[in-house]
């Protein structure tokens, strides 16, 4: 009797260990993905295992703004010293977005004394989220280190952008993650409007009008772990809104076309899109993103 | 006869774990083995890794700036075989095709212009007799400068 008990104990352990091991953090979304038969060959794969959606990195919008001649203005980041206000889960992931974005920002432009002050907001922030392997001391050290170098700084952000998502997947946060992607886009944006608005330099307008496409992925991303975490509802509300604005920004694109440089093994991908926008539109996008951004730091 | 019972079972839950690879592992297998192909590009700094099984797809949808210069790179562990991966237009034309190029790990190009693009990553039917699909770790990588 004493025997069939102890079996039936390690067993039945065995059995919830496995079972336990068996649930899946992982969303599982299936979209069809086929295509109808044409003269240039289309994906027939009928359906897709899981769908990710991504958007461009802070560091990239800021790398684009730059290279179309914005200038460094501190009035554009959001203040320091409002960390401290930063309570709930959704303010503190929204906040680490902006505050990862202003980092960048910081950086792109070698403003050294301020991505150390913007590092450290992330930091308190990042430790309120109980994510302690991204944006923490060692980050500060590896930044102290590279201070004179842009591109190994802007390495090591981006290293914390993926050690962070990676750790709130890993513990079935996935919706938090989306949030501080959120956070971090509209901050990026926030500082395009502000730069077209100033300058009305027309790369930047350019550049405004290009977030239509990544506001359409964001927008199915937060989407997608909506059910999982209730201050998404909010900010979906509010990007929704700005995708109507957007939703009349015209861009005309056709087929890709790919031409390869065979001598550097480099291959060119070109739809010929252009986004156009009107400077009503761009009043427009710029007042709704101020709204959203707003309460996002308030 | 509940001895029997209680062993059959046990073996049959250990069977569970087998194909089972957690978030945690996958993530952890494309820091050590994967992130290292990025350079000299900079990630985008978000994670699209799963646990696939054989003779599935997953898919990324990301948007692609003027000007710029990409790496896509898909990184899967051996038991998932010969992955190939498609990159396609928004029509859903393949602009690139893995397994008509040796089936490179990663394919970069020139942005010319700003446009959305979906990478569908397969990986190929298990030869496998057995009746537990395998699945293992595979994750898209983007980078860019």
């Amino acid at each position: 009797m004493q025997m069939n008990l102890k079996f039936t104990t390690r067993y039945a352990s065995i059995l919830s260990l496995s079972l336990f091991l068996f649930s899946c953090n992982n969303s599982t979304t299936e979209t069809e993905v086929a295509g109808s038969d044409t003269m240039q060959a289309k994906s027939k794969n009928p359906k897709a295992q899981e769908v990710f959606y991504s958007i461009p990195s802070p560091i990239e919008t800021i790398s684009l703004l730059k290279a179309a001649g914005a200038k460094y203005n501190a009035a554009y980041l959001n203040p320091i010293d409002n960390v401290s206000k930063y309570t709930s889960v959704t303010s503190k992931a929204l906040n680490l977005g902006t505050y990862g974005s202003d980092l960048s920002f910081t950086s792109m432009f070698d403003q050294t004394q301020e991505s150390m002050l913007y590092l450290r907001c992330a930091n308190k922030l990042a430790s309120g989220l109980g994510i302690n392997s991204a944006f923490n001391e060692s980050t500060t050290n590896r930044l102290e280190s590279n201070l004179q170098n842009r591109d190994s700084l802007l390495n090591i952000i981006s290293d914390s952008y993926w050690t962070t998502d990676a750790y709130l997947k890993d513990n079935g946060q996935p919706g938090v993650s989306a949030l501080i992607v959120a956070g971090g886009w509209v901050e990026g944006l926030y500082i395009g409007t502000q730069i077209a608005n100033s300058t009305q330099n027309k790369e930047v307008i350019t550049r405004i009008g290009e977030q239509k496409l990544s506001l359409e992925n964001l927008i199915a991303l937060l989407e997608s772990y909506k059910a999982d975490n209730a201050g998404i509802v909010a900010v979906l509300n509010s990007l929704t809104e700005l995708n109507e604005i957007y939703n009349s920004v015209s861009t005309a694109a056709k087929a890709t076309e790919t031409s390869t440089d065979k001598k550097n093994n480099v291959t060119t991908l070109d739809n010929g899109s252009e986004f156009t926008l009107t400077p009503e539109k761009l009043k427009e996008i710029s007042n709704k993103v101020s709204q959203i951004r707003n309460k996002i730091i308030q | 006869m509940k001895k029997k019972y209680v062993y059959t079972l046990g073996i049959a839950a250990l069977s569970l774990t087998i194909p089972v690879i957690t978030t945690a592992q996958c993530n952890a297998f494309v820091k050590k083995k994967c992130m290292y192909k990025v350079v000299p590009f900079t990630s985008n700094g978000q994670v699209n890794t799963s646990s696939l099984e054989a003779g599935k797809t997953i898919s990324l949808n990301l948007s692609f700036y003027a000007g710029k210069d990409y790496r896509i790179i898909v990184c899967s562990e051996e038991i998932l075989g010969d992955v190939t991966f498609k990159v396609l237009d928004k029509s859903k034309r393949v602009v690139f095709d893995s397994a008509d190029n040796n089936r490179p790990d990663f394919w970069d190009f020139k942005a010319k212009s700003t446009q959305p693009l979906t990478v569908e990553v397969t990986s190929p039917p298990s030869q496998s007799t057995s009746s537990v699909t395998p699945s293992g770790c595979l994750s898209i990588i983007v980078g860019f400068k």
